[in-house]
């Protein structure tokens, strides 16, 4: 009988994934998968190209999950791999030019956040490449300007220029009070 | 409230959007991980069987068939004969058994070294 893991603390989960337990880490996977397909779409990869980066970015994660302290949420530690693994194939792909942004909308549920999530996929979508990539990094998976920076191989003035520039559009695109 | 800090962007990103074939996507990362322990597997039992063959190659290509079957002989013998356990290890450890000694180093590094090849950190 396959056991209810739903209720499971992911800290435990991430430890019976290090024993080899793949149960476990299919609840790890079922919890954060929405937020790492969300991010790398919001980061402008295609949808089949954020599939791929995501399910490598997950075996990735698997290898390494005795690495994972449970200090914050799993889905943002594997946002934060995913999101790497997205900006090494970008930049192996051309460098330094984001490639293959897609103009795909993620599908909307009816829930009652749907509308933000159209307006904020609309918004990011208006975004240069560059500034799409650094606001999502930013916000989405919580990377700071001095880690943007390395990750991104970009000045530092230059990475705070994108996120502030993109911030502000974004805010101003979805009506947001300053 | 610092530059980079916008907790209304934050809790915009914070939702993530709800797309298609989520359950196929995740059915294809734990066949994903299956086979990638699967590999694993293969490539430490690889590891354990090239670590016995290449400390086996060097004792028998350094003292041959019969010097190697009169080694087991004598190791055999000697553990018999022994009191203590001591007594055993530095038995083992003298003059001929210090291939042993060697070969079992060996196929200890080789097997550490395959299992961080197929586990980085």
């Amino acid at each position: 009988m396959i056991p209810d893991l739903s209720a499971t603390r992911e800290e435990l989960l991430a430890q019976l994934a290090a024993q080899g337990n793949r149960a476990a880490f299919g609840e790890l996977v079922r919890r954060s998968l929405p937020a790492v397909r969300s991010l790398l779409r919001r980061m402008g990869a295609q949808p089949a190209l954020a599939d791929d980066i995501g399910q490598d970015a997950y075996l990735a994660a698997f290898r390494s999950i005795a690495t994972y302290r449970a200090e914050g949420p799993f889905a943002g530690w594997m946002c934060r791999i995913a999101a790497r693994l997205y900006i090494r194939r970008a930049q192996r792909a051309q460098r330094q030019q984001w490639v293959e942004i897609s103009d795909d909308l993620p599908q909307e549920t009816s829930d009652s956040s749907a509308a933000d999530r159209i307006d904020l996929d609309q918004a990011l979508a208006q975004l240069s490449t560059a500034e799409r990539l650094c606001v999502s990094l930013c916000h989405g998976a919580g990377f700071t300007h001095d880690e943007l920076a390395k990750e991104l191989d970009l000045p530092l003035g230059t990475v705070k220029s994108h996120v502030l520039r993109g911030s502000r559009k974004l805010r101003a695109r979805l009506e947001l009070k300053p | 409230m610092s530059d980079q800090q916008d907790p209304d962007l934050q809790a915009l990103f914070s939702r993530p959007a709800v797309l298609p074939d989520a359950d196929r996507l995740q059915q294809q990362i734990l066949t994903g991980i299956e086979q990638q322990q699967r590999r694993r597997g293969l490539w430490l039992g690889a590891a354990g069987v090239t670590g016995l063959l290449v400390p086996l190659s060097l004792l028998v290509a350094s003292v041959g068939w019969p010097g190697l079957i009169a080694a087991i002989s004598s190791w055999t013998v000697s553990l018999e004969h022994s009191s203590a356990g001591a007594s055993t290890v530095l038995r083992v450890l003298d003059s001929q058994y210090a291939l042993w000694a060697a070969s079992a180093a060996g196929l200890v590094a080789i097997s550490i070294a395959a299992a961080r090849s197929v586990h980085p950190r």
